[in-house]
């Protein structure tokens, strides 16, 4: 399955770069010149057609990031200068504002802005207008740009200034608007050599030195915006150009590549397990309150752990933490952040003597771990793996239990770091390798519905089972364990309700609530019996039986556009339901065929995608049985027809009407 | 004698407190994994350089009942503003070790900016911080200072809050020569115990209250002003330099003090900006074609962007200001509209009003809570006409949505203002007509359909379009045509401005929906209600909801599905016409069979802006009816 994986995003990538190839071949050479492209009198830029009904067109978008000497230190001035036209009022909403985000210790040296009019008159922002904001921990600059109109020019320009950093990355495509003319600057003293990679098709050249200045250019043009896709994940597949400091070439020269994910273990592993003496303590009084079981083996004490921590650490990124003895710091204030919290499970663990790896892996919904270009910032969740039973936690996820994860790690790459002892020197060396799934099967919605008919003949009493397992479940649980009850019984009705299409509901039941009931997949059920009359229309004597919506409206993919980007389900699974209908005294139903549909695709004898609804009648009782299977993560572009036909059975089947006619 | 008093009182109170064990009350709230023990505010009013100022002092026990608390509420936040800063912020927390409990200071408190929605920039902040330990049995204080230094923009007290409230009490002193009036809003259960001591050379109001549940939201009610329980209160007048100066007595007062904001704006002394209201109105010689073109203009080439730092949230900027940067907020755009018709000969004047959030009216509330909003009030021979130029797409003559039926304070000079009515926009101005024909497939159906939306429905379909570019415009389209089921296939289509002042618009769109209507045997089923207009979700739980259900507006649907018959088919089933009608709504469905044609008309009148929990029932039993009618299904037999 993981050999596949990979496959589909070699192919994808390669045609990627193929397609950027074949666009290029008439396009502009690196430019390594670092003057200042702001010119003095501006004037409206003649636009693409092949982008004339967006609502506003990136002219120009050109960062450049400079290191520079400052005294003893390397400072980097990033430079981020845009120019966009606007073509409508959507245009104009979207940059008649400006927001410039800062990073921590980020100073704004400059900012330049104005609003070209399509007279060529120039209305320049009043510096003084430039406001302040600070939230959800991220320092902006604001300001409004005066006189935007339709035809207009909004071109700003700013400089931020920052202390060294090792890894940077640009993005060079939005989700928003197309991009004509992107540029990337790498400048740095020349004795620090930085590696630069670009990403999905932008441009990237090797480093050259001009003038004492190390080099790095970087372009792309007529960038078109990634529009969002339904099941896909897009942020990995926009174009950018990442890098990271790599030699000193007056210090360690260029025989020793710095930074690569080999130091990265190192460090991390010195981190996470840099507890001081009062840590160890406290951690010691903490263990004394978890419930071990005196005969738990390994893996018991792991989810006794895991359960234990979770149910009363609030792990919050927000959380400051102590400068000094974090971990009495959580233990005292029951609160910790994301990077303390890892420290604490890892003290845990060692003082119980569990053999664990930590494990840093790329997010699905982020940007993926590249292995060549070391860029540690792409190394986002923080994992635990457990050797013996090859089985994996995450520490700051309170709603997850071993062995779930959330499903935006699972079937990606991470580092592993393995914990070795070189003379009295504890450090961890760090190999890349795949974090699997749970299996395929344990992930399941599967339905247990019977209906019969009142004897009105007007209403339908539905007995409801909703059974749910795997990573579906995650969805659910944390509702029966965080919301207050009167929501829980509020959100139980409304998923009881998708059955039916009534809220007359009764005999409600929710079993297998808890978190630790990951632990042997126990499924979450949640039944009901549902009084409906909406699933019943009448054609004269005749009566239909809208029996596909028992199974709720599902997505549909009829009308779609030509599909960007390969497959990317939240998690593999398969969906089971069984119907089990009791046709009332004296009727027959004419249609039965109807509930028959076959859409299914299969690579070397097993199903990977499918729809498969069929029935069996006996006497007057139909049992309809309905298997839908997702059974990998990605599917390639190539397969988006056959994806959409599977979707498309399920939507079907939600349609399906039983004709019902008097026996006679 | 009055502070053993109050010592007295906080100690009963705390008692009280001490009775119910954590177990009792998460007996009392099972619903809730902490509450708020103690809610303790003391407002005391006095005079500051000749002004009567406030200093709030707030103090808030909360318990935890469950440990969960500690995951889902040991966030806090408190919320401020420059007219209401922040002092000595303290909390702690007090965790039961034992017997006893064991104190843990908060050292982390942060301050961030908290910009209102639909705001580019205010000065709100959000100072926040973990209560630590915030586990079951724990006690969390925070304790801190409001000094609020414009006595005109005091907050009211409201007895609920995010958890349950065991006791609340909110004092209000100010000295025995200040006049200080209160009102208590929604409280025909008398929740707030209000006393009052008039003794000594302090005058003291408390409001108390006990035992309240959490404030609930409902999907489309009014906002929470309009059923919980809160008292409002104002200087009426104090005594400065041994006279009574009125403050905040009555609508004269407040006008006198909003006067002061837009009385020296000198706002149409511009040549630029008068050159624009000529070339706007050239040729023009009635005034309301000049308020119509001006209006026109405002609403297309002036964006909505907020900034309210201190006084700029009630300072409109200078009309040429607005003018050149192409944006502003409700108060600028009122300026420049003001400023324009006035240069043109118009009477045109600023208006302050509130949008529907606010159930005030300035005669019952004279205060600032009672509006937030601005829009410019023209008078034409003698006719009113409000313009609101934060809408880009509002009709000439109507009121923007959210105001109809509000009270409007216009101001006319210094010393004069009016206070008028909007008025609210009958259902017939606001219209959807649907004709769509469709005949039968091998597939299903196939068709096409002609809409036309009058009214605050075409400002609506013109405010969505105004944003969109052409790729998401057919998806707007695909959503707004949709019918039948969600395979509804969108063909071609087009979308017509017929009269882009009345905002008249008309999409046509072709279509198929494959599946939908059932050939069996010699029969063929269709529903020719393509589109519900309610379902079993429209049924109001009516024990849970005691809240009101709001419309944006009144309106009329008609819809007419016309169905080709095939000509190898008979009609042998036509189900039968229905209607009813309630002091909410109007609703019918006709069927009419024509030549080869059967007509199902479906009407709709929606009646009420807001319809009250009294009116449920009545809406219940009706919409079952709907829904039963919704079944019938048209039967087609084989010749």
């Amino acid at each position: 399955m993981f050999k596949k994986n990979k496959s589909i995003r070699l192919h994808v990538v390669l045609m990627v770069a193929f397609a950027a190839f074949g666009g290029t071949a008439f396009t502009q050479q690196f430019n390594y010149s670092t003057a200042d492209n702001w010119e003095q009198t501006p004037a409206i830029h003649t636009i693409n057609p092949q982008f004339d009904s967006s609502a506003a067109i990136g002219i120009l978008d050109e960062k450049k990031v400079e290191y520079k000497d400052e005294g003893k230190n390397v400072v980097v001035y990033s430079l981020h200068h845009a120019i966009i036209h606007i073509m409508g009022d959507k245009g104009i909403e979207m940059f008649n504002k400006v927001y410039i985000p800062l990073y921590e210790d980020a100073e704004v040296t400059d900012v330049k802005a104005r609003t070209i009019m399509p007279d060529g008159k120039v209305i320049n922002v009043d510096p003084s207008k430039i406001k302040d904001m600070e939230e959800d921990g991220t320092k902006y600059k604001i300001f409004a740009m005066d006189g935007v109109e339709k035809g207009s020019e909004v071109e700003y320009s700013y400089t931020v200034k920052r202390g060294f950093y090792l890894f940077g990355s640009e993005m060079f495509q939005s989700s928003r608007i197309p991009y004509q003319q992107e540029t990337f600057l790498l400048v740095t003293p020349q004795r620090l050599r930085f590696s630069a990679k670009g990403f999905n098709g932008f441009n990237v050249s090797a480093d050259t030195v001009i003038n004492d200045q190390r080099i790095i250019a970087g372009y792309a043009e007529n960038v078109p915006e990634m529009e969002d896709e339904k099941y896909s994940f897009g942020d990995k597949y926009l174009k950018r150009v990442d890098f990271k400091f790599s030699y000193n070439l007056s210090t360690t020269g260029e025989a020793v590549r710095q930074y690569t994910w080999k130091d990265f273990a190192k460090r991390a592993f010195a981190v996470y397990t840099d507890w001081t003496d009062k840590d160890l303590k406290a951690v010691d009084g903490f263990i004394k309150q978890i419930p071990i079981p005196a005969d738990a083996d390994e893996v018991k004490k792991i989810q006794v752990v895991e359960d234990y921590v979770k149910n009363n650490i609030n792990v919050d990124k927000k959380v400051e933490g102590s400068d000094k003895d974090q971990l009495v710091g959580i233990i005292k204030t029951k609160a910790a952040n994301e990077s303390n919290i890892v420290k604490f499970f890892t003290a845990i663990f060692d003082k119980l003597g569990i053999s664990y790896q930590v494990v840093f892996a790329e997010e699905r919904t982020g940007i993926s771990i590249d292995e060549d270009l070391e860029n540690w910032n792409r190394a986002e969740a923080v994992l635990f793996y457990f050797p013996s039973s090859g089985k994996f936690i995450t520490p700051v996820d309170n709603g997850t239990r071993y062995p779930y994860l959330p499903y935006n790690v699972i079937g990606t790459r991470g580092l592993f770091l393995k914990g070795t002892v070189i003379g009295n020197f504890k450090t961890a060396i760090g190999t890349f390798d795949s974090i699997p799934m749970e299996p395929f099967e344990g992930n399941a919605q599967n339905m247990e519905v019977s209906v019969k008919f009142d004897e009105t003949l007007d209403t339908l009493l539905i007995s409801s089972k909703q059974i749910i397992k795997g990573y579906a479940a995650l969805e659910y649980r944390p509702i029966y364990v965080f919301a207050p009850k009167d929501k829980q019984d509020e959100i139980t009705k409304d998923i009881i309700k998708n059955v039916g299409n009534s809220m007359n509901i009764s005999n409600i039941k929710v079993e297998n609530t808890k978190l630790t009931d990951y632990t042997d997949n126990k499924p979450l059920i949640i039944s009901g019996d549902i009084k409906t009359t909406d699933l019943l229309e009448n054609a004269g004597s005749k009566i239909l039986f809208k029996v596909g919506e028992l199974i709720g409206q599902q997505v549909e993919m009829y009308q779609e556009k030509p599909r960007q980007l390969p497959i990317e389900m939240p998690y593999p699974h398969v969906e089971d339901r069984k119907i089990t209908i009791q046709i009332p005294d004296g009727y027959k139903v004419k249609n039965p065929n109807d509930l028959n549909i076959d859409i299914t695709y299969k690579e070397n004898g097993v199903v990977t995608l499918g729809f498969v609804s069929k029935y069996v009648q006996t006497g007057n009782t139909i049992e309809i049985t309905i298997n839908e299977t997702y059974r990998d993560l990605l599917y390639p572009v190539s397969d988006f027809g056959i994806f959409t036909k599977v979707i498309n059975a399920s939507a079907d089947f939600n349609k399906v009407v039983l004709v019902l006619e008097k026996a006679g | 004698m009055k502070k053993i008093f109050i010592l007295l009182f906080v100690s009963a109170s705390f008692h009280a407190a001490q009775a119910q064990t954590v177990e009792q009350l998460a007996a009392q709230f099972p619903n809730d994994y902490a509450v708020i023990l103690n809610h303790t505010e003391e407002l005391s009013l006095f005079m500051k350089d000749g002004k009567p100022q406030g200093e709030r002092r707030i103090t808030v026990e909360l318990l935890a009942l469950d440990d969960k608390a500690n995951e889902l509420l040991s966030r806090y936040a408190v919320f401020h503003g420059s007219f209401d800063e922040v002092k000595d912020l303290e909390a702690y927390t007090k965790v039961p070790d034992g017997n006893s409990f064991k104190k843990i200071k908060v050292t982390e408190i942060k301050t961030e900016d908290a910009t209102s929605q639909e705001v580019f920039y205010d000065d709100e902040k959000e100072s926040w911080f973990y209560f630590p330990s915030f586990t079951k049995g724990t006690h969390a204080f925070v304790s801190y200072t409001q000094e609020e230094t414009d006595a005109h923009l005091l907050s009211p007290y409201y007895a609920s809050s995010y958890l349950p409230v065991v006791h609340s009490r909110f004092t209000l002193s100010f000295p025995s020569d200040m006049q200080v009036k209160y009102d208590v809003k929604n409280d025909s259960a008398h929740v707030i115990q209000v006393t009052e001591d008039n003794r000594g050379r302090e005058h003291q109001y408390t409001f108390e209250a006990s035992n309240i549940k959490r404030t609930e939201s409902f999907a489309g009610a009014p906002s929470f002003r309009y059923y919980e329980p809160h008292a409002i209160f104002r200087i009426a007048s104090y005594e400065d330099d041994g006279k009574q100066v009125k403050f905040l007595d009555d609508v004269n007062d407040l006008y006198k003090w909003y006067y002061s904001f837009v009385g020296n704006l000198d706002n149409t002394n511009d040549p630029q900006l008068k050159s624009l209201a000529d070339s706007l109105t050239a040729g023009v010689t009635d005034p309301e074609e000049k308020a119509r073109r001006i209006y026109s203009w405002v609403q297309h080439n002036i964006k909505y962007v907020a900034f309210e730092n201190g006084l700029e949230g009630f300072i409109p900027r200078r009309a040429a200001t607005v003018c050149t940067r192409r944006f502003g907020d409700c108060k600028d755009m009122a300026s420049l509209l003001t400023a324009l018709l006035q240069l043109s000969g118009v009477k045109a004047y600023f208006t302050w009003i509130g949008t529907r959030d606010i159930p005030y009216d300035y005669t019952d509330v004279p205060l600032p809570i009672t509006d937030n909003h601005m829009i410019a009030a023209v008078n034409i021979n003698d006719k009113w006409i409000f313009l609101d130029g934060t809408d880009p797409n509002c009709i000439f003559g109507y009121p923007s949505g959210f105001i109809q039926g509000k009270q409007a304070l216009v101001g006319i000079s210094e010393n004069e203002y009016k206070l008028l009515r909007v008025p609210e926009v009958e259902s017939e101005k606001n219209g959807i007509v649907d004709s769509t024909f469709i005949s039968v497939t091998d597939k299903g159906i196939s068709g096409n359909s002609s809409v036309y939306y009058n009214g605050y429905f075409g400002t609506d379909i013109n405010d969505n379009l105004l944003y969109k570019d052409e790729k998401d415009k057919r998806d707007f389209v695909k959503s707004q045509m949709g019918k039948a089921s969600n395979k509804f296939i969108l063909g071609d289509y087009k979308v017509n401005t017929i009269n882009q002042e009345k905002q008249l618009v008309n999409i046509q769109a072709k279509f198929d929906v494959p599946d939908y209507s059932k050939k069996i045997a010699d029969e063929l089923y269709i529903n020719l209600n393509l589109q519900k207009l309610f379902t079993p979700g429209s049924i109001i739980d009516t024990a849970k909801r005691k809240v009101g259900l709001e419309n944006e507006f009144r309106y009329d649907i008609k819809q007419y599905t016309i169905l080709d018959v095939p000509g190898d088919y008979k009609v042998s089933y036509v189900p039968k016409d229905f209607s009813i009608d309630n002091d909410v709504f109007g609703f019918s469905i006709h069927y009419t069979q024509k030549d080869d044609k059967v007509i199902a008309c479906q009407e709709l009148r929606n009646k009420s802006l807001l319809m009250q929990p009294a009116q449920f029932n009545g809406w219940n039993n009706a919409i079952k009816q709907i829904l039963t009618q919704y079944r019938e299904q048209l039967v087609l037999q084989k010749k």
